[in-house]
């Protein structure tokens, strides 16, 4: 039979039983208990710290559009290629090497590193690398593609590929020193891109999100998300074209009046202070704002290069129109005019004498003409740019005054407009301010102003008198485009009446019908305007040589004004360095381009339509014979090609304008057109007269353009739309651009 | 030991009541084991076998196989256990040495624990307590007057040694233990004298302290290092250990819930396996390790109820054997979990994934209700 447990069992079980029992609850909770209270908060938070990992969801960057709602920048996608090293070192050792080099080897390839950089990357001990950013589509596809070649490394695992912005400009150059740009993070460096950069870059998403020890994302339960929010968009009061015209005209200038410290072109509406363009040469590409240009690396390569790469990039960024001031020189006799005729100080028809010499307060002052305009009505006065006549009015309006209309135009002060960086003026303080100070400051010299003052200052003068607060940005749209604020036109004050106004627009009209910025005239405009010629005088002492800034602003139409538009090139270094030779015909050049564009149509002169302007009739289909007819009488010149009797194509087209004398050419075979060609001759210096005549000889059209009718002046080519040595088709119409080099303000 | 076997002349058929409370508790245990496993093993099945239930549907196949054997193995009578105990012993013996000769298939270099037979694979450790159960109660069942003396105590140590050695050379540490312990305490409740068992803790106790002061066991002594300091190499040899007190700690009062563990997407390595109670704390929080433990505690008092009752010394040694082994291993588990103890790499009782383990452990567990079974006929 069994034999049970002893009584001496029982005990040792029940002591076993309770000691178990015992040490098991009391140890265990007691350690649990210092675990998960104690330092749970602690375990919890270093949990945390490990598992949680917060990611900015960046918002798409505002886009940028001009006033057409043309884009001009935006955004396009880019990618972040990282790396999740601990992922890797938790491989076994030999599938580690074999990972790493799988990965360094696609990376040296595709990514334009070298191996042992990216070697070094999947070794680091942490887990996660960024190891490029703001690649492109094609690049991460190529990546892509490598991942899911080398599937059996289940590479996808430790290489990932985010998707990020990066900040586009469509059009390159255009507007760029408007623009600006953005750094790495899509941060606004410069330009509208800075100024507006909270406006631009919305808000940043996160999403708090809870990994695995692998660095993957773990089930959707643990992720919080906020949504990032877009940021808003620019509509600009800029017009693309109308910027493309100013920066094509004014790049040409600058470039052929050597100008060694760029140009800079604002192009304004006088009725609101809307800026149409701003324009600045030499700028930069925004898509590349770190690149030298070829030109700038040359100098940083010279041998005695005084430039560091920081310095050219600056300079390049900086927007010329409103970060620099400069001395205006005769464009500011607009405003010294302006105060005398407001305060009734004198008439357009009240004479002056000019002698050549001035005294004022012992100083003298000499004309630019050598032996004085002599006797000469104010009006006139303006047309010669007489600083005589000026220092004269001036010191009859008084310091006073002066001071008290050279605030109101806002040259005391920043203008405000919507770009960062607008420098203050330099000017002589009321207080400080003596006869002499007086005399200079009234024929513009001794104080500095930004273009962008200067500007807004001359168009009060034309358009009534209201100085108009200027500006850049039209609209800020969301990204459903609803408006989400409007910018209207802000008069600042009336700085001068509508009858002063009107005087001052005849007395602009005249210095471009008679005067020296006679090469702003564009046929079939009443253009306006005034040239001013300013020495850099402390410049010029620093570098031995005479620097000049040669300068024109122009508006049109002048009866009523529309259009202003500011020419200003630093430094010229060509055949002349006078603003009526170098920056007026550049004026000329934008507003011929501009104010068809702008809807206007050209009303010529008598004296205009006389050499000007034949309509070329529709001759195709038409018979030799009667076309032979048709062309003789409109007064042009008939050239056939081929022998058949049908004509089946022209050249000029039906519609296009031909001066007297001009050649059109037609062909009486199939595709003649083009065949027949002819090098294009070089107009340089000619009158118009010579080119017209060297034109028909070679079977060419020309087109006038600028000034070529200058009273007793000669004026001469100086470009012309295609280079000399060109062929082009028999037929084709050249555009050539005069002006009177001798214009000096 | 004579064939005692009057009552059931052929048949080993135990045809009493078996124990529901027991029964009750193993079931409740092995439920709560297989959800907490499920939760545990879900991210790492799923990220290493692209599936998240790979773990799970094993072990839940395994434990409706256990479950059944266990109910199988209470109806034999345990009694026969006693006849085999010596073949059972010397199988060990041989498995215990071929697992130290066989090269190991794992990439863990030099640790011998597992041996394979087809697709499954088991540790001839997990044999080896059964083992030193059977014999040593059928041995003190059989010789409560020999075992005051000390030549036959000797004997039995010498039987105990050659296991704990084969055991020690694996290495598996925690196994020697268990294995230790299991056979002192049978030997304490089979009738040891008092004296003695003063004497052999005293000696006991001084040679573990001997041992860790001379580092004799550096495998052990590393462990030590980075028990006391985890965080001296938390990327390293700390890690688990860190891994898991973070679980525990991120748990608080109530945890995140089922489910809602975050260390177990691969922060705690392997968490299905030893440290699957790190995820329990986390999920379930301090009151749901409570209930566990408590569950364990009454695991014991309830298997320990059963040997007292036992119809005779074999059943109750057995009972007390195969109930301590289960209580101790989940002490010593969780002791490991929350770095009270170094880390000896130890699992959880009818939570840890391992298909046969769960099987042998179902088995034992059924012979405990075997022996509530022949008690209960007794009392009829």
């Amino acid at each position: 039979m069994a034999v049970k447990a002893s009584k001496m069992m029982i005990k040792r079980i029940i002591f076993i039983m309770l000691a178990v029992v015992i040490l098991f609850v009391s140890v265990t909770s007691v350690r649990l208990v210092q675990i998960m209270i104690i330092d749970g908060e602690k375990m919890q938070s270093l949990a945390s710290e490990q598992q949680l990992y917060d990611t900015l969801v960046t918002a798409p960057r505002g886009n940028i559009y001009d006033s057409e709602m043309n884009l001009i920048a935006t955004s396009d996608t880019a990618y972040t290629v990282y790396i999740t090293p601990n992922s890797i070192n938790s491989l076994e050792e030999k599938k580690q090497v074999k990972v790493r080099e799988a990965i360094a080897k696609g990376f040296s390839e595709i990514l334009d590193m070298d191996y042992e950089t990216a070697y070094g990357y999947t070794e680091k001990k942490t887990y996660y690398v960024i190891v490029k950013k703001r690649i492109d589509k094609p690049t991460a596809d190529k990546i892509r593609t490598y991942l899911s070649d080398n599937s059996d490394l289940k590479l996808a695992k430790y290489v990932g590929i985010d998707e990020t912005t990066k900040r586009y400009y469509p059009n390159q150059n255009l507007a760029s020193v408007l623009l600006g740009f953005v750094g790495d993070d899509n941060q606004g460096l410069s330009g509208l891109e800075n100024y507006y950069d909270r406006t631009l870059t919305g808000v940043a998403g996160r999403v708090v999100a809870a990994k695995n020890a692998l660095g993957a994302d773990m089930p959707f339960s643990y992720q919080v998300v906020e949504e990032a929010k877009q940021g808003n968009s620019l509509v600009l009061t800029v017009d693309s074209y109308i910027q493309h015209i100013a920066e094509k005209y004014l790049e040409q200038a600058v470039e052929a009046n050597k100008a060694s410290d760029r140009g800079a072109c604002i192009v304004m509406n006088v009725n609101t202070g809307a800026v149409l363009a701003m324009a600045v040469k030499g700028d930069f590409n925004p898509n590349e704002p770190f690149t030298l240009t070829e030109e700038d690396k040359a100098l940083l390569e010279a041998e005695d290069s005084k430039y560091t790469v920081n310095e050219l990039l600056n300079k390049r960024w900086r927007n010329k129109a409103v970060s620099d001031t400069y001395e205006p020189g005769s464009v500011f006799k607009i405003m010294t005019a302006s105060m005398v005729l407001e305060e009734d100080l004198t008439s357009l028809t009240n004479t002056y004498n000019c002698g050549y010499t001035i005294y004022v307060a012992g100083q003298i002052y000499h004309c630019h003409k050598r032996g004085g305009h002599g006797l000469q009505t104010f009006k006139q006065a303006m047309v010669n740019s007489c600083n005589p006549t000026f220092i004269t009015v001036g010191q009859l309006l008084g310091v006073s005054k002066f001071s008290k209309y050279f605030e109101a135009f806002g040259l005391t002060k920043k203008t405000g407009i919507d770009l960062p960086g607008e420098a203050s003026p330099v000017y002589h303080k009321q207080a400080n301010m003596g006869p002499t100070e007086l005399a200079s400051s009234s024929f513009g010299q001794t104080f500095k102003v930004s273009a962008i003052q200067l500007i807004t200052a001359a168009s009060a003068a034309v358009n009534g008198g209201y100085l108009y607060q200027p500006y850049v940005v039209e609209k800020i749209i969301d990204s459903d485009n609803n408006v989400v604020k409007s910018v209207q036109a802000n008069v600042k004050r009336q700085v001068i009446s509508e009858s002063t106004s009107t005087k001052l627009r005849e007395m602009l009209k005249a210095v471009v019908n008679d005067g020296g910025a006679s090469n702003a005239y564009v046929a079939g405009y009443g253009v306006g305007g005034k040239t001013g010629t300013s020495e850099k005088v402390a410049e010029s002492q620093a570098s031995g040589e005479r620097l000049y800034i040669a300068s024109f602003i122009g508006f049109a139409p002048i009866d009523d004004p529309e259009i202003a538009v500011l020419i200003m090139i630093d430094e010229p270094h060509g055949s002349s360095h006078f603003g009526g030779a170098v920056a007026a015909p550049v004026g000329a050049e934008i507003l011929e381009d501009v104010l068809p564009y702008l809807g206007y149509e050209p009303q010529y002169t008598e004296e205009e339509l006389k050499n000007f302007a034949i309509k070329v009739p529709n001759l195709i289909d038409s018979s030799v014979s009667d076309a032979k007819n048709e062309i003789s009488k409109l007064g042009l010149k008939l050239r056939i090609i081929g022998s058949g009797d049908t004509i089946k194509t022209q050249l000029p087209a039906h519609g296009e304008s031909l001066y007297k004398d001009g050649t059109v050419i037609v062909y009486t075979e199939d595709g003649g057109a083009g065949e027949s060609t002819v090098s294009v001759p070089n107009f340089n210096g000619m009158t118009p007269a010579e080119a017209n005549n060297t034109a028909s000889s070679n079977g060419l059209n020309i087109k006038y353009s600028g000034n070529i009718s200058s009273g007793t002046r000669i004026t001469k080519a100086y470009d012309q739309d295609i280079a000399y040595g060109t062929e082009v088709a028999v037929g084709t119409t050249i555009t050539v651009y005069f002006r009177d080099e001798s214009s000096t303000d | 030991m004579p064939a005692k076997k009057i009552k059931n002349k052929t048949s080993f058929i135990q045809s009493g009541k078996l124990d529901i409370t027991f029964l009750s508790l193993v079931l409740i245990l092995l439920s709560i084991g297989l959800v907490m496993l499920f939760s545990a093993s879900y991210a790492y099945s799923y990220t290493y076998y692209g599936n998240s239930y790979r773990f799970i549907s094993r072990q839940a196949l395994f434990a409706i196989i256990g479950v059944a054997i266990m109910l199988g193995v209470s109806k034999i009578d345990y009694g026969i256990l006693k006849k085999l105990s010596w073949v059972i012993y010397a199988v060990t013996i041989a498995m215990l040495v071929v697992v130290l000769i066989i090269p190991p298939m794992s990439a863990e270099l030099n640790v011998h624990r597992w041996l394979y037979i087809g697709s499954f694979s088991f540790q001839p450790s997990e044999i080896a307590k059964f083992s030193i159960i059977v014999l040593f109660s059928a041995w003190l069942a059989a010789n409560s007057e020999k075992i005051k003396k000390l030549r036959y105590v000797a004997w039995l140590l010498l039987l105990l040694a050659i296991v704990c050695v084969l055991v020690v050379r694996e290495p598996h540490l925690s196994a020697t233990i268990l294995i230790f312990a299991l056979g002192i305490v049978l030997m304490v409740v089979g009738g040891l004298k008092l004296r003695w068992i003063l004497i052999g803790g005293g000696v006991g106790i001084g040679g573990i302290v001997a041992l860790i002061l001379t580092g004799a066991i550096s495998y052990g002594s590393d462990r030590i290092k980075y028990w006391l300091d985890p965080w001296a190499d938390a990327t390293g040899l700390g890690y688990q250990t860190i891994q898991s007190l973070l679980a525990i700690g991120s748990g608080g009062v109530l945890g995140r819930g089922i489910g809602q563990s975050r260390q177990k997407y691969l922060w705690v390595p392997e968490p299905h396996n030893d440290f699957i109670f790190s995820i329990v704390c986390e999920e379930l929080g301090l009151i749901g390790a409570m209930v566990i433990i408590v569950l364990f505690c009454a695991l014991v008092w309830r298997g320990f109820t059963i040997a007292m009752r036992s119809k005779d010394r074999f059943g109750t040694l057995l009972a007390i054997g195969l109930t301590f082994q289960v209580g101790m291993q989940a002490i010593l588990n969780i002791l490991v979990v929350t770095n009270t103890i170094p880390n000896t790499g130890i699992s959880l009782p009818f939570f840890s994934y391992g298909g046969t383990a769960l099987v042998i452990l179902l088995a034992e567990m059924g012979i405990v209700l075997s022996v509530s079974r022949g008690s209960s006929i007794e009392k009829v």
